[in-house]
């Protein structure tokens, strides 16, 4: 009944799975099959692209990559927030709370169903979201790469599982739906952008070694540059320029950042937090929804 | 309106509550019989809703504090709920699930929820149990939510206006549904309402309150026997002629005009009685 109440919601996010499905399942047979077209015949342009760059179909992977990677922040937010602001602006949470009794009890009836069903909706674009990147990048294991980390695999649905906390509490908080997935969209937009722009500090950046031939990079994490100067120390690329714009003396360019094979101790260091950071959320949540009157 | 020999199944101890600037409740103290049916009557803003939010464990008093069948509902909101049901005012229902829907989502929320006497309850009223709620008349969306209600077996049952937005027949079907059961369980019923004369048949008790404070709490007969309606001259004390002997009582001044002397002293309907009250002056309140 929990997953009639939320019919249309899980619809729509069952109609991006699918297309995000579709689109990264169809991308990955292209990819794959040109490969294997160029391993015996080599003379399309497309095979002349493998050659060059080592993959194909770049441009639209990274196109599909980059939604897909939007996917759990539009999903979380669709399903978390009228899990409870719908029932309090139809007031049917007037009808429903003093039927259950025990509000968690209604929670957990009601929105541990939707909730899981959209983990698992999120999960199919997810899973095929890897093989895409498996495909596109062959010799590169998905799991053990920062090429583009976080859109695809389990981190989508990690994702999708904090944004729906931070939705569900804020439609608990507001009440109202409307209001309530304009400020779930503005914190996920947050969180998006936290994400992606800090998740090379979940671990120190290490001096990298220098790409000897073409694709040898592909993967890494590059965090920042520093050069070497004449007395041997190494210092920021800024600082240097401002020491020497010229770059005269410089000895010996760094790059500093993390190698593929540590991904998925970033990846876990993500997870454990975002996961521990939803459970913080979702105790609020029920602290506020124990108090809350249902109007 | 504690009648002897009988339990407290709601009531409430100098309860104050306030929203912002603005007193819903005021020092209220009141007692609902176990087993009775009560009306909660009084005009909009008296502070009906929130007595019964208070009651229900919705909102949480500021001052006092509300007792339902021996539970303070703001310490026990849960077991409140096991045996209290509420019927709330408009009667919402998921518009786009079907009764039979609402039956199995109920049976889901609660395990000792009755099915079987939800179903037989509203077959008998010709309700198709795959219609939406949303294409149900006020009428039939109010006897489903009754019937919800009444299929948990509540010790005690709370409606918040089930009647504002239904025609006479609606009103008469649903409040015969409510007597039935409540008599038939021995439940305590409190419903508020504006509509005096639809309850009057139905309830045993009857409380009204304006401005967050009570101005009247008794039971129905004792209350019609113990006013009557009186011409506003007789109460002034004005000598006009012979004056018949005053009954005992509480005399309403609820004639306006000119009035003639051989018109009889008689006793109020349940109407004129709840109007009596409220047209009286704010400093004229009992309470007070």
């Amino acid at each position: 009944m929990a997953l009639r109440l939320h019919r249309w919601s899980l619809g729509a996010i069952a109609a991006l799975s699918l297309l995000f499905t579709v689109l990264c399942g169809w991308l990955a047979w292209d990819v794959a099959s040109t490969a294997a077209t160029c391993a015996t015949a080599t003379a399309s342009a497309r095979c002349a692209e493998l050659e060059a760059s080592g993959t194909v179909r770049s441009q639209d992977v990274v196109k599909v990559l980059g939604a897909l990677g939007f996917l759990p922040f539009i999903s979380g937010s669709v399903l978390g927030v009228p899990l409870v602001a719908r029932e309090i602006e139809q007031r049917t949470a007037s009808l429903a709370w003093p039927l259950a009794g025990s509000r968690v009890r209604w929670l957990a009836r009601i929105g541990l169903p939707v909730a899981v069903l959209g983990a698992l909706l999120v999960a199919i674009p997810a899973a095929a979201g890897f093989v895409l990147v498996a495909s596109y990048a062959p010799g590169v294991d998905p799991a053990r790469t920062f090429e583009h980390f976080g859109m695809f695999g389990p981190a989508i649905v990690v994702r999708y599982v904090a944004v729906t906390s931070i939705a569900l509490f804020v439609g608990t908080w507001l009440g109202r739906t409307l209001p309530g997935l304009i400020v779930a969209a503005a914190a996920a937009v947050v969180v998006y952008f936290a994400l992606s722009s800090t998740y090379g500090l979940w671990l120190p950046a290490v001096p990298l070694p220098p790409v000897e031939k073409p694709g040898e990079d592909i993967g890494r994490l590059y965090v920042s540059q520093m050069v070497r100067m004449p007395d041997g120390r190494l210092i920021p690329i800024d600082d240097a320029l401002a020491i020497d714009p010229g770059l005269d003396d410089i000895t010996e360019s760094v790059e500093f950042g993390l190698p593929p094979e540590r991904a998925p101790e970033v990846a876990l260091r993500e997870d454990a937090t975002l996961v521990g950071g939803s459970i913080l959320i979702v105790v609020a949540t029920i602290v506020r929804l124990r108090r809350r009157p249902p109007y | 309106m504690i009648h002897p020999g009988f339990r407290i199944g709601l009531g409430a101890e100098n309860l104050t509550k306030s929203y912002r600037r603005t007193t819903a409740l005021s020092d209220l103290n009141v007692a609902v019989s176990e087993g009775t049916i009560t009306a909660l009557v009084g005009p909009n803003g008296a502070g009906k809703s929130t007595l019964i939010k208070c009651w229900l464990g919705f909102e949480r008093p500021d001052h006092g504090h509300v007792t339902v069948l021996g539970l303070n509902p703001a310490l026990e909101p849960v077991a409140v709920l096991r045996r209290v049901a509420y019927v709330a005012q408009g009667t919402p229902l998921y518009s786009d699930l079907t009764v039979n829907d609402h039956l199995t989502l109920a049976h889901g929320l609660r395990s000792d929820f009755d099915d079987d006497h939800a179903r037989g309850r509203i077959g008998n009223l010709g309700i198709a149990l795959d219609t939406l709620a949303g294409r149900l008349s006020g009428g039939q969306q109010a006897q489903v939510a009754l019937a919800i209600a009444l299929a948990t077996h509540p010790s005690a049952l709370i409606l918040d206006e089930p009647l504002a937005s239904l025609d006479p027949l609606a009103r008469r079907e649903f409040l015969d549904v409510l007597v039935e059961s409540a008599r038939q369980e021995g439940q305590t019923v409190v419903l508020s309402s504006h509509i005096v004369s639809d309850v009057e048949h139905a309830c045993d008790g009857l409380i009204i309150l304006r401005s967050g404070r009570i101005l009247l709490a008794s039971g129905v007969i004792e209350a019609l026997e113990r006013h009557y309606v009186a011409p506003r001259h007789l109460r002034e004390g004005r000598e006009i002629g012979h004056l018949p002997p005053l009954p005992a009582g509480d005399p309403l001044s609820l004639y306006e005009g000119p009035v003639t002397l051989d018109e009889p002293l008689r006793r109020p309907s349940l109407d004129e009685l709840v109007l009596g009250y409220l047209a009286k002056k704010p400093e004229s309140d009992p309470t007070r």
